[in-house]
Protein backbone atom coordinates (compact mmCIF):
# COMPACT_ATOMS: atom_id res chain seq x y z
CA UNK A 1 0.00 0.00 0.00
CA UNK A 2 0.91 3.70 -0.89
CA UNK A 3 0.00 6.88 1.32
CA UNK A 4 -2.45 8.06 0.56
CA UNK A 5 -1.60 11.61 0.51
CA UNK A 6 1.03 10.67 -1.64
CA UNK A 7 -0.99 9.03 -4.57
CA UNK A 8 -3.63 12.48 -4.32
CA UNK A 9 -0.44 14.39 -5.09
CA UNK A 10 0.85 12.37 -7.67
CA UNK A 11 -2.91 12.38 -9.24
CA UNK A 12 -2.85 16.10 -8.90
CA UNK A 13 0.36 16.11 -11.41
CA UNK A 14 -1.01 13.43 -13.70
CA UNK A 15 -4.85 15.58 -14.25
CA UNK A 16 -3.00 18.41 -15.85
CA UNK A 17 -0.67 16.04 -17.45
CA UNK A 18 -2.79 14.00 -19.25
CA UNK A 19 -5.06 16.83 -20.63
CA UNK A 20 -1.82 18.45 -21.47
CA UNK A 21 -1.37 14.54 -23.37
CA UNK A 22 -4.88 14.59 -24.64
CA UNK A 23 -4.46 18.27 -26.40
CA UNK A 24 -1.33 17.80 -28.39
CA UNK A 25 -2.43 13.98 -30.00
CA UNK A 26 -4.57 14.25 -32.80
CA UNK A 27 -3.82 14.51 -36.84
CA UNK A 28 -1.70 17.56 -35.77
CA UNK A 29 0.68 16.22 -33.55
CA UNK A 30 1.93 19.02 -31.25
CA UNK A 31 4.88 19.20 -29.71
CA UNK A 32 4.66 21.32 -26.32
CA UNK A 33 6.45 24.33 -27.52
CA UNK A 34 3.33 24.11 -30.11
CA UNK A 35 0.61 23.79 -27.72
CA UNK A 36 1.77 26.62 -25.62
CA UNK A 37 1.28 28.50 -28.42
CA UNK A 38 -1.64 26.93 -29.29
CA UNK A 39 -3.23 28.13 -26.08
CA UNK A 40 -1.94 31.53 -25.08
CA UNK A 41 -1.20 32.30 -28.78
CA UNK A 42 -2.90 34.75 -30.55
CA UNK A 43 -5.35 32.13 -31.47
CA UNK A 44 -5.42 32.96 -34.77
CA UNK A 45 -3.58 29.44 -36.42
CA UNK A 46 -5.26 26.71 -37.02
CA UNK A 47 -3.45 24.56 -34.72
CA UNK A 48 -5.19 27.21 -31.76
CA UNK A 49 -8.55 26.32 -33.33
CA UNK A 50 -8.27 22.21 -33.00
CA UNK A 51 -7.23 22.95 -29.98
CA UNK A 52 -9.32 25.63 -27.90
CA UNK A 53 -12.30 24.49 -29.92
CA UNK A 54 -12.48 20.90 -30.15
CA UNK A 55 -9.66 18.86 -27.89
CA UNK A 56 -9.93 21.53 -24.88
CA UNK A 57 -14.00 20.97 -24.57
CA UNK A 58 -13.47 17.23 -24.97
CA UNK A 59 -10.26 16.64 -22.77
CA UNK A 60 -12.04 18.56 -19.97
CA UNK A 61 -15.45 16.71 -20.93
CA UNK A 62 -13.60 13.18 -21.05
CA UNK A 63 -11.97 14.19 -17.19
CA UNK A 64 -15.51 15.22 -15.93
CA UNK A 65 -17.56 11.88 -16.97
CA UNK A 66 -14.36 9.65 -15.83
CA UNK A 67 -14.64 11.27 -12.21
CA UNK A 68 -18.33 11.19 -11.91
CA UNK A 69 -18.74 7.63 -12.99
CA UNK A 70 -15.51 6.77 -10.58
CA UNK A 71 -16.85 8.31 -8.19
CA UNK A 72 -20.72 6.80 -8.61
CA UNK A 73 -18.99 3.62 -8.66
CA UNK A 74 -17.64 4.16 -5.48
CA UNK A 75 -20.60 5.43 -3.52
CA UNK A 76 -22.69 2.67 -4.80
CA UNK A 77 -20.65 0.28 -4.24
CA UNK A 78 -20.66 1.14 -0.39
CA UNK A 79 -24.33 1.78 -0.33
CA UNK A 80 -24.72 -1.65 -2.21
CA UNK A 81 -22.40 -3.56 0.00
CA UNK A 82 -21.43 -5.01 -3.14
CA UNK A 83 -18.10 -4.69 -4.82
CA UNK A 84 -19.35 -5.59 -8.36
CA UNK A 85 -21.64 -2.49 -8.07
CA UNK A 86 -21.50 -0.07 -10.79
CA UNK A 87 -22.89 3.14 -11.76
CA UNK A 88 -25.33 1.11 -14.00
CA UNK A 89 -26.54 -1.36 -12.24
CA UNK A 90 -29.47 0.59 -10.82
CA UNK A 91 -30.82 1.17 -13.80
CA UNK A 92 -30.32 4.98 -13.94
CA UNK A 93 -28.47 4.53 -17.25
CA UNK A 94 -31.04 1.98 -18.65
CA UNK A 95 -33.52 5.39 -18.62
CA UNK A 96 -31.01 7.64 -20.12
CA UNK A 97 -30.03 4.99 -22.65
CA UNK A 98 -34.07 4.27 -23.37
CA UNK A 99 -34.82 8.15 -23.57
CA UNK A 100 -31.99 9.20 -26.03
CA UNK A 101 -32.28 6.50 -28.26
CA UNK A 102 -36.38 7.22 -28.92
CA UNK A 103 -34.94 10.78 -29.43
CA UNK A 104 -32.91 9.76 -32.30
CA UNK A 105 -35.19 7.15 -33.76
CA UNK A 106 -37.54 10.77 -33.70
CA UNK A 107 -35.13 12.87 -35.39
CA UNK A 108 -34.75 14.77 -32.81
CA UNK A 109 -31.33 17.22 -32.65
CA UNK A 110 -28.48 16.42 -29.82
CA UNK A 111 -29.11 18.92 -27.13
CA UNK A 112 -32.69 17.15 -27.07
CA UNK A 113 -30.98 13.60 -27.03
CA UNK A 114 -29.12 14.77 -24.22
CA UNK A 115 -32.09 16.50 -22.33
CA UNK A 116 -34.03 13.26 -22.78
CA UNK A 117 -31.54 10.98 -21.57
CA UNK A 118 -30.96 13.36 -18.23
CA UNK A 119 -34.46 13.23 -17.62
CA UNK A 120 -34.70 9.54 -18.47
CA UNK A 121 -32.44 8.72 -16.11
CA UNK A 122 -33.85 10.70 -12.92
CA UNK A 123 -37.30 8.86 -14.20
CA UNK A 124 -35.33 6.14 -13.50
CA UNK A 125 -34.04 7.28 -10.20
CA UNK A 126 -37.38 8.06 -8.38
CA UNK A 127 -39.29 5.08 -9.87
CA UNK A 128 -36.58 2.61 -8.50
CA UNK A 129 -36.28 4.44 -5.26
CA UNK A 130 -39.96 4.89 -5.10
CA UNK A 131 -40.50 0.79 -5.86
CA UNK A 132 -37.95 -0.31 -3.43
CA UNK A 133 -39.56 1.57 -0.67
CA UNK A 134 -43.06 0.54 -1.11
CA UNK A 135 -42.63 -1.98 2.03
CA UNK A 136 -40.81 0.59 4.38
CA UNK A 137 -38.04 -1.20 4.93
CA UNK A 138 -35.62 0.16 2.66
CA UNK A 139 -33.17 -1.93 2.53
CA UNK A 140 -29.99 -3.00 0.42
CA UNK A 141 -30.88 -6.14 -1.25
CA UNK A 142 -34.39 -4.77 -2.00
CA UNK A 143 -32.91 -1.92 -3.72
CA UNK A 144 -30.03 -4.05 -5.48
CA UNK A 145 -33.30 -6.50 -6.67
CA UNK A 146 -35.52 -3.62 -7.69
CA UNK A 147 -32.58 -1.67 -9.49
CA UNK A 148 -31.27 -5.21 -11.49
CA UNK A 149 -34.72 -5.57 -12.47
CA UNK A 150 -35.58 -1.97 -13.76
CA UNK A 151 -32.12 -2.16 -15.89
CA UNK A 152 -33.80 -5.54 -17.01
CA UNK A 153 -36.71 -3.79 -18.46
CA UNK A 154 -34.78 -0.72 -19.75
CA UNK A 155 -32.85 -3.48 -21.78
CA UNK A 156 -35.57 -4.79 -23.01
CA UNK A 157 -36.94 -1.59 -24.34
CA UNK A 158 -33.47 -0.33 -25.59
CA UNK A 159 -33.48 -3.65 -27.80
CA UNK A 160 -36.54 -3.11 -29.11
CA UNK A 161 -35.50 0.58 -29.98
CA UNK A 162 -32.76 -0.51 -31.97
CA UNK A 163 -35.22 -3.68 -33.32
CA UNK A 164 -37.58 -1.00 -35.16
CA UNK A 165 -34.98 1.72 -35.88
CA UNK A 166 -33.95 2.40 -39.38
CA UNK A 167 -30.16 1.25 -40.17
CA UNK A 168 -29.04 5.24 -40.65
CA UNK A 169 -29.64 5.48 -37.24
CA UNK A 170 -28.26 2.24 -35.89
CA UNK A 171 -25.11 3.44 -35.91
CA UNK A 172 -25.93 6.49 -33.90
CA UNK A 173 -27.52 4.12 -31.18
CA UNK A 174 -24.53 1.94 -31.35
CA UNK A 175 -22.29 4.38 -30.65
CA UNK A 176 -24.35 5.98 -27.74
CA UNK A 177 -24.73 2.58 -26.56
CA UNK A 178 -21.25 1.90 -25.90
CA UNK A 179 -20.26 5.28 -24.78
CA UNK A 180 -18.59 7.70 -26.81
CA UNK A 181 -17.34 11.62 -26.35
CA UNK A 182 -17.47 13.01 -29.86
CA UNK A 183 -20.90 14.94 -28.71
CA UNK A 184 -19.16 16.72 -25.53
CA UNK A 185 -18.97 19.83 -26.40
CA UNK A 186 -20.00 21.83 -23.11
CA UNK A 187 -17.88 20.68 -20.51
CA UNK A 188 -19.19 22.94 -17.81
CA UNK A 189 -22.05 20.95 -17.30
CA UNK A 190 -20.36 18.06 -16.05
CA UNK A 191 -17.83 19.85 -14.35
CA UNK A 192 -20.30 21.69 -12.28
CA UNK A 193 -21.89 18.19 -11.49
CA UNK A 194 -18.71 16.63 -10.37
CA UNK A 195 -17.39 19.10 -8.13
CA UNK A 196 -20.68 19.68 -6.43
CA UNK A 197 -21.27 15.82 -5.98
CA UNK A 198 -17.24 15.62 -5.00
CA UNK A 199 -18.39 17.92 -2.09
CA UNK A 200 -21.59 16.64 -0.94
CA UNK A 201 -19.66 13.06 -0.77
CA UNK A 202 -16.76 14.26 1.27
CA UNK A 203 -19.17 15.49 3.23
CA UNK A 204 -20.51 12.13 4.09
CA UNK A 205 -17.14 10.34 3.75
CA UNK A 206 -16.98 9.55 7.69
CA UNK A 207 -20.04 8.40 7.90
CA UNK A 208 -19.33 5.96 4.97
CA UNK A 209 -16.40 4.63 6.72
CA UNK A 210 -19.16 3.31 9.52
CA UNK A 211 -21.49 2.35 7.09
CA UNK A 212 -19.40 0.40 5.38
CA UNK A 213 -18.79 -1.78 8.84
CA UNK A 214 -22.66 -2.30 9.03
CA UNK A 215 -25.91 -0.57 9.59
CA UNK A 216 -26.28 -1.18 12.87
CA UNK A 217 -22.51 -0.45 13.73
CA UNK A 218 -23.07 3.07 11.56
CA UNK A 219 -26.13 3.75 14.44
CA UNK A 220 -24.45 2.90 17.31
CA UNK A 221 -21.67 4.94 16.03
CA UNK A 222 -24.47 7.66 15.86
CA UNK A 223 -25.16 8.07 12.53
CA UNK A 224 -28.20 7.97 11.01
CA UNK A 225 -27.96 5.33 8.12
CA UNK A 226 -30.98 5.65 6.26
CA UNK A 227 -30.92 9.18 6.05
CA UNK A 228 -26.79 8.66 4.39
CA UNK A 229 -28.23 5.56 2.74
CA UNK A 230 -30.78 8.24 0.82
CA UNK A 231 -28.31 10.82 0.66
CA UNK A 232 -25.88 8.43 -1.10
CA UNK A 233 -28.00 6.94 -3.30
CA UNK A 234 -29.56 10.62 -4.64
CA UNK A 235 -25.80 11.68 -5.40
CA UNK A 236 -24.91 8.64 -6.86
CA UNK A 237 -27.73 8.98 -9.37
CA UNK A 238 -27.52 12.53 -10.20
CA UNK A 239 -22.97 11.53 -10.84
CA UNK A 240 -24.22 9.36 -12.99
CA UNK A 241 -27.15 10.92 -14.64
CA UNK A 242 -24.77 13.33 -15.71
CA UNK A 243 -22.02 10.91 -17.46
CA UNK A 244 -24.83 9.36 -19.28
CA UNK A 245 -25.81 12.09 -20.74
CA UNK A 246 -23.12 13.75 -21.68
CA UNK A 247 -21.35 10.66 -23.33
CA UNK A 248 -23.91 7.92 -22.97
CA UNK A 249 -22.81 4.18 -21.15
CA UNK A 250 -19.14 4.32 -20.78
CA UNK A 251 -18.18 0.76 -18.73
CA UNK A 252 -15.51 -0.38 -16.76
CA UNK A 253 -14.06 3.22 -15.14
CA UNK A 254 -17.09 3.18 -12.41
CA UNK A 255 -16.48 -0.18 -11.26
CA UNK A 256 -12.80 -0.76 -11.20
CA UNK A 257 -11.03 2.41 -11.02
CA UNK A 258 -12.49 2.86 -7.12
CA UNK A 259 -11.16 -1.19 -7.01
CA UNK A 260 -7.90 0.00 -7.88
CA UNK A 261 -7.73 2.91 -5.41
CA UNK A 262 -8.86 0.30 -2.55
CA UNK A 263 -5.94 -1.84 -3.42
CA UNK A 264 -3.36 0.93 -3.72
CA UNK A 265 -3.98 2.64 -0.76
CA UNK A 266 -6.96 1.08 1.63
CA UNK A 267 -11.16 1.80 1.87
CA UNK A 268 -10.75 5.02 3.65
CA UNK A 269 -13.44 7.11 2.07
CA UNK A 270 -11.73 10.70 3.19
CA UNK A 271 -9.06 9.43 0.62
CA UNK A 272 -11.08 7.20 -1.46
CA UNK A 273 -13.76 9.46 -3.10
CA UNK A 274 -11.10 12.43 -4.28
CA UNK A 275 -8.39 9.84 -5.40
CA UNK A 276 -11.14 8.23 -7.17
CA UNK A 277 -11.91 11.38 -9.13
CA UNK A 278 -9.14 11.91 -9.96
CA UNK A 279 -7.97 9.05 -11.90
CA UNK A 280 -11.08 8.36 -12.94
CA UNK A 281 -10.97 11.69 -14.77
CA UNK A 282 -7.53 10.68 -16.10
CA UNK A 283 -8.01 7.67 -17.11
CA UNK A 284 -11.01 8.43 -19.70
CA UNK A 285 -8.85 11.46 -20.82
CA UNK A 286 -6.47 9.02 -21.50
CA UNK A 287 -8.55 6.47 -23.14
CA UNK A 288 -10.68 9.14 -25.18
CA UNK A 289 -7.62 10.29 -26.50
CA UNK A 290 -6.43 6.73 -27.37
CA UNK A 291 -10.16 6.23 -29.29
CA UNK A 292 -9.84 8.89 -31.26
CA UNK A 293 -6.33 8.21 -32.55
CA UNK A 294 -5.67 4.86 -32.47
CA UNK A 295 -7.19 3.88 -35.69
CA UNK A 296 -7.16 6.91 -38.19
CA UNK A 297 -9.49 8.39 -39.56
CA UNK A 298 -11.75 6.57 -37.31
CA UNK A 299 -13.03 6.96 -33.85
CA UNK A 300 -13.49 4.50 -31.69
CA UNK A 301 -16.24 4.65 -28.54
CA UNK A 302 -14.50 5.08 -26.05
CA UNK A 303 -15.89 2.70 -24.08
CA UNK A 304 -14.18 -0.27 -26.17
CA UNK A 305 -11.10 1.47 -25.26
CA UNK A 306 -11.91 1.40 -21.03
CA UNK A 307 -11.75 -2.14 -21.09
CA UNK A 308 -9.70 -2.69 -23.52
CA UNK A 309 -6.96 -0.65 -21.44
CA UNK A 310 -8.68 -1.36 -17.76
CA UNK A 311 -8.71 -5.26 -17.68
CA UNK A 312 -4.75 -5.60 -18.24
CA UNK A 313 -4.16 -2.82 -15.75
CA UNK A 314 -6.93 -3.96 -13.21
CA UNK A 315 -5.80 -7.61 -13.09
CA UNK A 316 -2.08 -6.50 -12.79
CA UNK A 317 -3.28 -5.10 -9.57
CA UNK A 318 -4.68 -7.37 -8.06
CA UNK A 319 -2.09 -10.08 -8.68
CA UNK A 320 0.72 -7.98 -7.67
CA UNK A 321 -1.33 -6.24 -4.83
CA UNK A 322 0.07 -7.56 -1.36
CA UNK A 323 -1.71 -7.24 2.07
CA UNK A 324 1.07 -5.89 4.73
CA UNK B 1 -26.89 7.92 34.33
CA UNK B 2 -28.34 5.08 34.54
CA UNK B 3 -30.57 2.23 32.56
CA UNK B 4 -34.22 1.78 33.36
CA UNK B 5 -36.21 -0.74 31.74
CA UNK B 6 -39.91 0.26 32.09
CA UNK B 7 -42.74 -2.77 31.85
CA UNK B 8 -40.51 -3.80 28.36
CA UNK B 9 -42.05 -6.28 25.86
CA UNK B 10 -39.49 -7.79 23.19
CA UNK B 11 -41.33 -9.50 20.80
CA UNK B 12 -40.34 -11.26 17.57
CA UNK B 13 -42.45 -12.96 14.87
CA UNK B 14 -44.49 -15.69 16.45
CA UNK B 15 -42.38 -15.30 20.00
CA UNK B 16 -42.54 -13.50 23.00
CA UNK B 17 -38.83 -13.09 24.33
CA UNK B 18 -39.69 -10.87 27.44
CA UNK B 19 -43.09 -9.64 28.58
CA UNK B 20 -43.13 -7.05 31.20
CA UNK B 21 -39.35 -6.62 31.83
CA UNK B 22 -39.05 -3.85 34.86
CA UNK B 23 -35.44 -3.33 35.64
CA UNK B 24 -32.57 -0.38 36.92
CA UNK B 25 -29.09 -1.15 36.03
CA UNK B 26 -27.35 1.31 37.57
CA UNK B 27 -23.41 3.03 37.17
CA UNK B 28 -20.64 0.41 38.69
CA UNK B 29 -22.37 -2.62 37.63
CA UNK B 30 -21.65 -5.21 35.57
CA UNK B 31 -24.50 -7.23 33.88
CA UNK B 32 -24.26 -10.53 32.58
CA UNK B 33 -27.29 -11.43 30.22
CA UNK B 34 -27.93 -15.26 29.57
CA UNK B 35 -29.81 -17.49 27.48
CA UNK B 36 -30.33 -20.55 25.14
CA UNK B 37 -29.28 -19.71 22.06
CA UNK B 38 -32.24 -17.98 20.48
CA UNK B 39 -33.42 -16.91 23.58
CA UNK B 40 -33.53 -13.12 22.40
CA UNK B 41 -30.25 -11.99 23.99
CA UNK B 42 -29.06 -10.16 21.42
CA UNK B 43 -32.42 -8.62 20.33
CA UNK B 44 -32.98 -7.39 24.01
CA UNK B 45 -29.21 -6.06 23.68
CA UNK B 46 -30.46 -3.68 20.57
CA UNK B 47 -33.44 -2.59 22.09
CA UNK B 48 -31.83 -1.01 25.26
CA UNK B 49 -29.39 0.27 22.84
CA UNK B 50 -32.40 1.95 20.67
CA UNK B 51 -31.11 0.56 17.41
CA UNK B 52 -34.66 -1.29 17.69
CA UNK B 53 -37.60 -0.03 18.99
CA UNK B 54 -39.34 -1.93 21.87
CA UNK B 55 -42.80 -3.86 21.42
CA UNK B 56 -44.16 -2.06 24.17
CA UNK B 57 -42.98 -0.31 27.42
CA UNK B 58 -40.04 1.92 27.51
CA UNK B 59 -36.51 2.14 27.73
CA UNK B 60 -34.92 5.14 29.78
CA UNK B 61 -31.35 6.30 29.50
CA UNK B 62 -31.19 8.70 32.25
CA UNK B 63 -34.56 9.23 32.79
CA UNK B 64 -35.22 9.88 28.95
CA UNK B 65 -36.32 7.78 26.31
CA UNK B 66 -33.54 6.27 24.12
CA UNK B 67 -35.52 6.74 21.35
CA UNK B 68 -36.07 10.72 22.20
CA UNK B 69 -31.86 10.80 21.53
CA UNK B 70 -30.14 12.39 18.67
CA UNK B 71 -28.13 9.78 17.56
CA UNK B 72 -24.72 11.03 18.01
CA UNK B 73 -25.52 12.29 21.14
CA UNK B 74 -26.97 8.42 22.23
CA UNK B 75 -23.44 7.01 20.51
CA UNK B 76 -21.62 9.49 23.61
CA UNK B 77 -23.83 8.00 26.28
CA UNK B 78 -23.85 4.35 25.08
CA UNK B 79 -21.48 1.98 22.89
CA UNK B 80 -22.61 -1.30 21.45
CA UNK B 81 -19.98 -4.16 20.95
CA UNK B 82 -22.13 -6.45 17.95
CA UNK B 83 -21.48 -9.95 17.65
CA UNK B 84 -20.41 -9.65 14.30
CA UNK B 85 -19.50 -6.73 11.91
CA UNK B 86 -19.11 -6.01 8.19
CA UNK B 87 -16.07 -6.61 6.20
CA UNK B 88 -16.59 -6.15 2.76
CA UNK B 89 -14.13 -3.29 2.23
CA UNK B 90 -10.66 -3.55 3.51
CA UNK B 91 -9.40 -1.28 6.54
CA UNK B 92 -6.88 -0.93 8.55
CA UNK B 93 -6.87 -2.02 12.54
CA UNK B 94 -5.87 2.17 13.30
CA UNK B 95 -9.10 3.32 10.68
CA UNK B 96 -11.51 0.67 12.61
CA UNK B 97 -10.54 1.75 16.10
CA UNK B 98 -10.87 5.42 15.15
CA UNK B 99 -14.27 4.59 14.17
CA UNK B 100 -15.11 4.90 17.67
CA UNK B 101 -14.61 8.51 18.06
CA UNK B 102 -17.19 9.31 15.52
CA UNK B 103 -19.74 10.85 17.64
CA UNK B 104 -17.14 13.47 18.80
CA UNK B 105 -16.41 14.76 15.54
CA UNK B 106 -18.10 17.15 13.43
CA UNK B 107 -19.24 16.50 9.93
CA UNK B 108 -16.29 18.81 8.08
CA UNK B 109 -13.85 17.68 10.82
CA UNK B 110 -11.00 15.98 8.30
CA UNK B 111 -8.06 14.93 9.57
CA UNK B 112 -7.96 12.58 13.01
CA UNK B 113 -7.24 14.74 15.60
CA UNK B 114 -3.71 13.97 17.18
CA UNK B 115 -5.62 13.25 20.79
CA UNK B 116 -8.36 10.80 18.94
CA UNK B 117 -4.93 8.58 17.14
CA UNK B 118 -3.85 8.97 20.87
CA UNK B 119 -6.96 7.38 22.49
CA UNK B 120 -6.94 4.81 19.33
CA UNK B 121 -3.59 3.67 20.66
CA UNK B 122 -3.77 3.51 24.00
CA UNK B 123 -7.14 1.22 23.75
CA UNK B 124 -5.76 -1.08 21.23
CA UNK B 125 -2.41 -1.55 23.76
CA UNK B 126 -5.26 -2.03 26.21
CA UNK B 127 -6.38 -5.03 24.36
CA UNK B 128 -2.58 -6.14 23.48
CA UNK B 129 -2.46 -4.86 20.06
CA UNK B 130 0.35 -2.47 20.15
CA UNK B 131 1.88 -2.21 16.85
CA UNK B 132 -0.50 -3.54 14.95
CA UNK B 133 -2.36 -0.37 13.77
CA UNK B 134 -1.46 -0.70 10.07
CA UNK B 135 -2.12 -3.74 9.85
CA UNK B 136 -5.44 -4.72 7.23
CA UNK B 137 -8.34 -6.02 9.40
CA UNK B 138 -8.45 -9.14 6.67
CA UNK B 139 -4.93 -10.13 7.73
CA UNK B 140 -6.07 -10.77 11.40
CA UNK B 141 -7.37 -13.88 13.43
CA UNK B 142 -10.68 -13.69 14.79
CA UNK B 143 -9.43 -13.20 17.90
CA UNK B 144 -7.32 -10.50 17.46
CA UNK B 145 -10.22 -9.14 15.04
CA UNK B 146 -12.15 -9.40 18.08
CA UNK B 147 -9.73 -7.24 20.19
CA UNK B 148 -9.75 -4.49 17.43
CA UNK B 149 -13.69 -4.02 18.04
CA UNK B 150 -13.52 -4.43 21.40
CA UNK B 151 -10.88 -1.20 21.22
CA UNK B 152 -12.89 0.70 18.96
CA UNK B 153 -15.52 0.83 21.76
CA UNK B 154 -13.18 1.33 24.13
CA UNK B 155 -12.18 4.54 22.09
CA UNK B 156 -15.94 5.61 21.75
CA UNK B 157 -15.52 5.40 26.00
CA UNK B 158 -19.45 6.14 26.69
CA UNK B 159 -20.30 5.37 30.28
CA UNK B 160 -22.73 2.68 29.30
CA UNK B 161 -21.10 -0.47 27.35
CA UNK B 162 -23.23 -3.03 25.87
CA UNK B 163 -21.72 -5.92 24.90
CA UNK B 164 -22.73 -9.09 22.92
CA UNK B 165 -20.83 -11.76 23.59
CA UNK B 166 -17.62 -9.97 23.89
CA UNK B 167 -15.23 -13.14 24.55
CA UNK B 168 -16.35 -14.82 21.07
CA UNK B 169 -13.16 -16.08 19.22
CA UNK B 170 -10.82 -15.18 22.47
CA UNK B 171 -8.59 -17.70 24.14
CA UNK B 172 -8.62 -18.40 27.25
CA UNK B 173 -5.87 -15.97 28.59
CA UNK B 174 -7.77 -12.88 26.29
CA UNK B 175 -11.03 -14.04 27.95
CA UNK B 176 -9.88 -13.12 31.30
CA UNK B 177 -7.63 -10.52 30.28
CA UNK B 178 -10.62 -7.87 28.32
CA UNK B 179 -13.31 -9.15 30.94
CA UNK B 180 -10.71 -7.68 33.33
CA UNK B 181 -10.09 -4.91 31.22
CA UNK B 182 -14.15 -4.33 31.38
CA UNK B 183 -14.40 -5.09 35.20
CA UNK B 184 -11.40 -2.36 35.93
CA UNK B 185 -13.08 0.41 33.88
CA UNK B 186 -16.05 -0.42 35.32
CA UNK B 187 -14.38 0.32 39.19
CA UNK B 188 -12.74 3.52 37.87
CA UNK B 189 -14.32 5.24 36.17
CA UNK B 190 -18.24 4.43 37.57
CA UNK B 191 -19.46 2.70 34.57
CA UNK B 192 -22.37 -0.05 33.55
CA UNK B 193 -21.47 -2.86 31.22
CA UNK B 194 -23.97 -5.54 30.26
CA UNK B 195 -22.83 -8.46 28.67
CA UNK B 196 -24.21 -11.47 27.06
CA UNK B 197 -22.06 -14.21 27.62
CA UNK B 198 -22.29 -18.48 27.26
CA UNK B 199 -20.17 -18.87 30.22
CA UNK B 200 -21.91 -19.02 33.35
CA UNK B 201 -17.95 -19.30 35.31
CA UNK B 202 -17.10 -15.98 33.47
CA UNK B 203 -20.06 -14.37 34.48
CA UNK B 204 -19.75 -15.05 38.44
CA UNK B 205 -16.60 -14.30 38.18
CA UNK B 206 -16.65 -10.71 36.83
CA UNK B 207 -20.12 -9.84 36.88
CA UNK B 208 -22.39 -7.85 40.05
CA UNK B 209 -25.70 -9.18 38.39
CA UNK B 210 -27.20 -11.31 36.23
CA UNK B 211 -30.37 -11.11 33.20
CA UNK B 212 -31.72 -14.72 32.34
CA UNK B 213 -34.16 -15.00 29.57
CA UNK B 214 -35.80 -18.50 29.15
CA UNK B 215 -36.77 -17.70 25.83
CA UNK B 216 -40.80 -18.38 26.37
CA UNK B 217 -41.23 -14.27 27.42
CA UNK B 218 -39.98 -15.09 31.08
CA UNK B 219 -36.74 -12.96 32.67
CA UNK B 220 -35.58 -13.05 35.79
CA UNK B 221 -33.11 -10.91 36.95
CA UNK B 222 -31.06 -10.23 40.41
CA UNK B 223 -27.66 -10.15 42.33
CA UNK B 224 -24.65 -12.73 41.70
CA UNK B 225 -24.58 -15.73 42.64
CA UNK B 226 -27.28 -16.05 44.67
CA UNK B 227 -29.62 -15.91 41.62
CA UNK B 228 -27.99 -19.31 40.23
CA UNK B 229 -28.52 -22.58 41.12
CA UNK B 230 -28.73 -26.06 39.37
CA UNK B 231 -32.21 -25.75 38.53
CA UNK B 232 -32.72 -22.27 37.29
CA UNK B 233 -29.41 -22.97 35.13
CA UNK B 234 -30.82 -26.37 33.86
CA UNK B 235 -34.49 -24.47 32.75
CA UNK B 236 -32.38 -21.75 30.98
CA UNK B 237 -30.30 -24.04 29.11
CA UNK B 238 -32.18 -27.11 28.98
CA UNK B 239 -29.54 -29.38 29.88
CA UNK B 240 -29.04 -30.95 33.27
CA UNK B 241 -26.04 -28.33 34.88
CA UNK B 242 -23.52 -29.83 37.99
CA UNK B 243 -22.13 -27.46 40.54
CA UNK B 244 -18.78 -28.07 41.55
CA UNK B 245 -17.84 -26.88 45.21
CA UNK B 246 -14.17 -26.25 45.20
CA UNK B 247 -11.88 -24.02 47.98
CA UNK B 248 -11.38 -21.70 45.05
CA UNK B 249 -15.58 -21.04 44.60
CA UNK B 250 -18.33 -22.58 43.20
CA UNK B 251 -18.04 -23.48 39.16
CA UNK B 252 -21.09 -24.83 37.39
CA UNK B 253 -20.58 -27.48 34.29
CA UNK B 254 -22.83 -29.17 31.83
CA UNK B 255 -23.63 -32.93 33.71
Amino acid sequence: MIRASHLTMLLLLAAPASIAFALSMGSADLNLGELRQALIGDGTSLDAAIVRELRLPRALSAFAVGGLLALSGALLQVLLRNPLADPYILGVSGGAAAAALLSILLGLGTAWVMGSAFAGSLVSTFLVFSLSRLDGAWTQTRLLLTGVVVAAGWGALISFLLVISPDGDLHTMLFWLMGDMSRAAHPLFANAILLAGLALSLGLARSLNLLARGDLAAAALGENPARVRVSVYFIASLLTAAAVTVAGSIGFVGLIIPHIIRLLTGADHRSLLPNTVLLGGCFLVLADTVARTAVVPIQLPVGVITALLGVPVFLFLLTHTRNP
Amino acid sequence: MCLQVDRLDVRVPGKSLCAGLTLRLGLGENWAVLGANGSGKTTLLHTLAGLRSADDGRVLLEERDIGDYPHRMRARHLGVLFQDYDTAFPATVLETVLTGRHPYLSRWQWQDDADDVGIAETTLSAVGLAGFEHRRLSTLSGGERRRVEIAAVLAQDPPVLLLDEPTNHLDLRHQIEILRLLTRRRQQRDTLNVLVLHDINLALRFCTHALLLFGDGECRHGELPGILDTETLRDLYGYPIRKYDTADGVFYGPA
